[in-house]
């Protein structure tokens, strides 16, 4: 069964990679595998909008990254989390706990839903 | 960042943008072959879905833009600085500018003193800095680090061959120390250990 996908809700992405690239440092290919292997399949981020996120970390410095020779005989960028964008996946976690979390409370007690 | 050096950095980025995308086509390529579809097919899906390799450098270079108008800003501050720090310097250029008004065909001095600044500012300076920056790429720092202390040498042997200028003992003997010292980092031997 191919599993639905969902659009990610603006803004949303720079927050999931911030959190896989927390685990440790990792190159592109493996920050989509990571995603799409936790949402089981829901969340899939095309090369084309992976890139221009992960550029735009860097460029803020929230995220940092090295050459290394990887499994493949050639070597990726890894990328890692640097002290500001750790504490920007703090914040920007939390608010997006407190922001789901108003929702869902409004999609329950509101009525008119069947 | 220098001019030069943010150009060099410029062309560095573009060659490890290009290296990260083919590496995550590669990527995702072995592991559609691996779970059984064709290359074309994985190729052709990566094409539908992020449209063409232009397409995403052209949207990665977009994110760094803003930051390239920032560093024009950043030269202009700096010269800003610069001229506000030698602020007797600036004071002396802009005093004696009028100046030139009273010296014999000021257009004609004018005209001719910007061929000169051009060739100062162009060859003996930024492309002094070119080429020093090439051979950078050749030889370790230290061995270029070296090299650097003869350029007092290479004016003064200029000012001896061209001007008939005199070298006293202790010029002698320092030229002579410069180039053994030259002659122990150059040979193999030395470059060998450093290595």
């Amino acid at each position: 069964m191919v599993p639905e996908r969902s659009d990610l809700p603006q803004g949303t992405l720079d927050l999931l990679i911030l959190q896989v690239v927390a685990a440790g440092a990792i190159h592109g290919y493996g920050i989509a595998q990571r995603l799409q292997l936790i949402s089981r399949d829901v969340v899939q981020v095309p090369q084309g909008s992976l890139y221009p996120a992960l550029h735009r970390l860097e460029n803020r410095g929230l995220l940092t990254a090295d050459w290394k020779m990887s499994d493949t005989g050639r070597e990726s960028k890894f990328y890692r989390l640097t002290p500001k964008g750790r504490k920007q996946l703090k914040e920007e976690a939390a608010s997006w706990r407190r922001l789901t979390e108003a929702i869902g409370l409004i999609l329950k007690t509101a009525g008119g839903s069947r | 960042m220098t001019l030069w050096h943010r150009l060099l950095r410029r062309r560095a980025l573009e060659r490890e943008l290009d290296a990260e995308l083919r590496d995550h086509i590669e990527r995702e390529v072995a592991d559609g072959v691996r779970a059984g579809q064709s290359e074309a097919d994985v190729r052709r899906q990566m094409r539908l879905t992020s449209g063409g390799l232009d397409q995403i450098k052209e949207a990665c270079r977009d994110v760094r833009r803003p930051r390239a108008l920032a560093d024009v800003g950043a030269d202009l501050r700096f010269a800003w600085r610069v001229l506000a720090k030698d602020r007797w310097f600036t004071a002396g250029a802009v005093l004696l500018t009028p100046a030139v008004l009273w010296t014999e065909a000021p257009l004609r001095q004018l005209t001719l003193g910007w061929p000169w600044l051009l060739y100062l500012g162009g060859v003996a300076t930024a492309g002094a800095y070119a080429v020093y920056s090439l051979g950078l790429r050749r030889v370790p720092a230290s061995v270029a680090g070296v090299v650097t202390l003869v350029e007092p040498l290479t004016a003064t042997l200029l000012g001896v061959v061209l001007f008939g200028e005199r070298l006293g003992a202790t010029g002698v003997v320092g030229a002579v120390l410069l180039f053994s010292a030259l002659g122990l980092v150059l040979t193999p031997h030395a470059v060998s250990r450093d290595a």
